[in-house]
């Protein structure tokens, strides 16, 4: 069935998107499974035990995906699936007002937000007293297919220059 | 089952005027000092597993961290099952499959004890839905069950406050409406009495409440997760009339309000006559904040003569305190007599210096310390400063400031855990941050991947310096006061005039902090707080010590003219003396960057 891209995914759809990219990220990733396609199950036992998904995403694939879901799940996916190495360089996060309102989440956003796999959003405070808009990350906001699209394919072109992975 | 409104207070220890009386509820034990140990999360966040815990269990006893004082393991966020099993918390399937009871059984069968992690929200702050709200007491059955010893309680998904992952609307309880004026009027139009006052011409008690055009917004307490607001004095601002009524009775209040759901203006009001709550709930919520009504009448009573009349709103504070309550009586109810050492962590946010005792050991003060936590082959990022919380010198800042709130009657500020031994942590910051951390007396709560460690090396002589753990648990459990800075300007401008009061930001300076000890000696420390090595002369003389430690140091160290100083990182031993009292001074020359001097001084 095809996805309108405005729908809300799910996240045990983004999963299969972020797995499937797997593939596509120029043969840097050698994982302990073979590229053989898993079934839905199956595959998010196998995050759930690699470390990359939660106990929560594996008990309810059906959810809707929120950014700060997606955030965990693609950082994570990139240190342990494509072991890329933390950015130490993540100042620019710091404009995001609220980075560190959650402190599970702050690094998971601030390095997919450095890398440019995520954005932020421009909004006026909720503050009777403020008058200048901020950025924000919005960890609660619902994503969509398209919105997901979009991260898998900033992190693909986010790919650093082929290396051996042993 | 998860309460669909916040608490009806009926008993007044739970109220703002009790913060200050100093009783501590049933089951919280004083007498503690601060805690030791290993939590999960800076080492490993979400990722902690058993093995890793076994791991560090086996490690502390190999080190001998176990005969310094480190006792406690505390299991951090992400250890949960996502949800309930049959309405009770359950381990975590993967990460934990041998489950919490042998777990603790391990811990405990190494001489070691055992701590867990909770939230007083929904969720955790991972978001497993497995939070204590509405759950305190089954959950602290399977605490008492599993044998734990140790409960740290976070703060996110509360529903009675605008936390980390709440609504953020919820703050409609946090404050009160703005106030444009009341009407003070006998009671059914019996009397005479009738008198309306605009709110402009009430008076702003506290801080935090501000005039606004015709009205008063603000009224609440204000938060204190981030870093830029001082911990000491008034934490929330009141409104108050005074009412001058002849006649003693019942009388009729009128509020002109408007409701909102922002920071500075929500739809809680309490009324208060002196100490008596009259009334304490929700108003009818107006179109906006600047969209004025009438409240109902509510009744009030008046003496005879001038009446304080107070609209307030402290739920802030009381909502917190009857949560964490709530699991402190869950505890007693599950094991009377307990043991548990409860660790608050709701971040300062409501100000937990004022009631935090009652029903708890610790409190943090701040947000987290890092944000940039480490995994099994990571040891994560702790940063020196930081405009925000996530720096050793932001936590510093606050809780250097904070020793009037901590004692042994009361429990302890917590500055959070130790950063020693992640990235970004040179040798003098690691040393100069334990040092902090152990003339405060805040809690030692090891944050690294103990497997890194071996006896002798460089981060095993940091957190094994027996010198330096001796000042925190010092028996007479002072927290060192600041009682020198090089700083001018503390946070906001204004000029520094009490080193231990102000709260001062800027990094650029040396303090020196000065702790009694229960033998009669002093510990002395100088921090530098800047990255650049500071020279010249950093001293302080015996009148500066007795005027900020009065007799909490006794009169022979005062009437001493020669001295014994023991270096505690180096051990080297030094003397000062002078002829006459006045002429004792104690100096150091040079600081290198984020480094500090730390001496025990003993008189001779």
């Amino acid at each position: 069935m095809q996805n309108h891209d405005d729908e809300e995914i799910t996240v045990g759809e983004f999963v299969k998107m972020v797995w499937e990219l797997r593939a596509g990220y120029g043969g840097v990733v050698q994982s302990e499974v073979s590229t053989a396609s898993l079934s839905q199950p199956e595959l998010l036992r196998y995050g759930h035990f690699r470390g990359w998904l939660e106990d929560s995403d594996e008990r309810h694939p059906e959810s809707l995906l929120n950014r700060q879901i997606a955030a965990r799940i693609i950082h994570q996916f990139m240190v342990v699936e494509l072991h890329v190495p933390d950015l130490a360089e993540i100042s620019a996060a710091e404009k995001l007002r609220d980075l560190y309102t959650c402190r599970v989440c702050a690094n998971h956003i601030a390095q997919v937000y450095a890398r440019g796999i995520m954005g932020a959003e421009e909004v006026l405070p909720g503050d009777a007293a403020a008058t200048q808009s901020v950025w924000i990350f919005n960890h609660l906001k619902r994503m969509s297919f398209n919105e997901a699209r979009e991260a898998m394919e900033r992190l693909r072109s986010s790919r650093p220059e082929r290396t051996n992975v042993s | 089952m998860i309460p669909k409104e916040p608490a009806k207070i009926t008993d007044k220890k739970f109220r703002f005027d009790s913060f200050k009386n100093g009783k501590v509820f049933e089951g919280n034990k004083k007498g503690r000092l601060p805690a030791m140990g290993w939590n999960s999360w800076n080492a490993f966040g979400s990722g902690n597993t058993e093995a890793l815990t076994k791991a560090m269990a086996d490690k502390i006893v190999e080190l001998g961290l176990d005969k310094l004082g480190y006792e406690y393991l505390v299991l951090d966020d992400g250890c949960y099952k996502s949800e309930r099993e049959d309405g009770k918390l359950a381990n975590e399937p993967v990460k934990f499959p041998g489950g919490f009871k042998a777990l603790s059984d391990y811990v405990h069968a190494r001489g070691l004890k055992f701590g867990m992690y909770n939230d007083i929200g929904t969720n955790l702050c991972a978001g497993a839905a497995v939070g204590t709200c509405g759950f305190e007491e089954t959950d602290a059955q399977s605490y008492v069950d599993w044998g734990v010893d140790f409960l740290k309680i976070d703060n996110c998904y509360y529903l009675w406050d605008n936390a980390t992952f709440s609504n953020p609307e919820n703050a409609r309880y946090v404050f009160a409406p703005n106030i444009k004026g009341i009407e003070v009027r006998s009671a059914g139009g019996q009397g005479k009495f009738k008198k309306t006052i605009k709110a402009t011409d009430g008076k702003l008690a506290g801080r935090g409440a501000f005039v606004k055009d015709d009205y008063v917004s603000g009224i609440g307490t204000f938060d204190g997760t981030n870093t830029g607001t001082s911990p000491v004095g008034d934490m929330s601002g009141e409104l108050v009339f005074e009412i001058d009524v002849a006649a003693a009775g019942e009388y009729e209040l009128v509020v002109t309000y408007a409701t909102g759901r922002v920071n500075g203006c929500g739809e809680w009001l309490q009324v208060a006559v002196g100490e008596e709550v009259l009334f304490d709930d929700l108003l009818v919520a107006t179109n906006s904040p600047e969209e004025f009504r009438e409240s109902d009448v509510i009744k009030i009573n008046l003496r005879a003569g001038l009446n304080k009349l107070r609209l307030m709103n402290h739920r802030r504070q009381e909502n917190t305190l009857c949560s964490y309550a709530a699991m402190l009586d869950g505890l007693n109810k599950a094991k009377p007599g307990h043991d548990v050492l409860l660790s608050l962590c709701e971040w300062g946010k409501t100000q937990p210096q004022n009631w935090g005792y009652k029903v708890g050991d610790s409190w943090r003060i701040l947000n987290d310390i890092t944000f940039r936590v480490g995994r099994d082959g990571d040891a994560g990022f702790g940063a020196w400063t930081d405009p925000g919380t996530p720096s050793v010198t932001s936590q510093y800042n606050k809780a250097v400031v904070m020793d009037e709130f901590a004692g042994l009657d009361k429990g302890w500020n917590d500055p959070d855990m130790l950063m020693v031994g992640m990235n970004g942590m040179t040798t003098q910051m690691s040393q100069t941050h334990f040092t902090m951390w152990c003339m405060m007396n805040s809690p030692l709560m090891l944050g690294l991947d103990l497997r890194r460690v071996q006896k002798g090396d460089e981060l095993y002589n940091i957190i094994a310096n027996k010198a330096l753990i001796d000042l925190n648990q010092d028996e007479l459990g002072l927290q060192a006061k600041r009682i020198f800075t090089t700083a001018n300007t503390m946070c906001g401008g204004a000029a520094v005039t009490a080193p231990d009061k102000d709260y001062i930001t800027d990094c650029d300076r040396v303090d020196v902090l000065a702790k009694p000890l229960s033998d009669g000696s002093l510990a002395l420390s100088f921090l530098n707080l800047s990255e650049e090595k500071k020279t010249g002369e950093f001293a302080v003389g015996l009148e500066l010590i007795k005027k900020f430690l009065g007799d909490k140091l006794p009169t022979d160290f005062y009437n001493a003219k020669s001295f014994e100083l023991v270096n505690l990182w180096s051990g080297e031993k030094s003397c000062v003396s002078a002829d006459k009292q006045s002429d004792v001074v104690f100096a150091v020359k040079e600081l290198e960057a984020c480094g500090n001097a730390t001496f025990k001084v003993i008189a001779k």
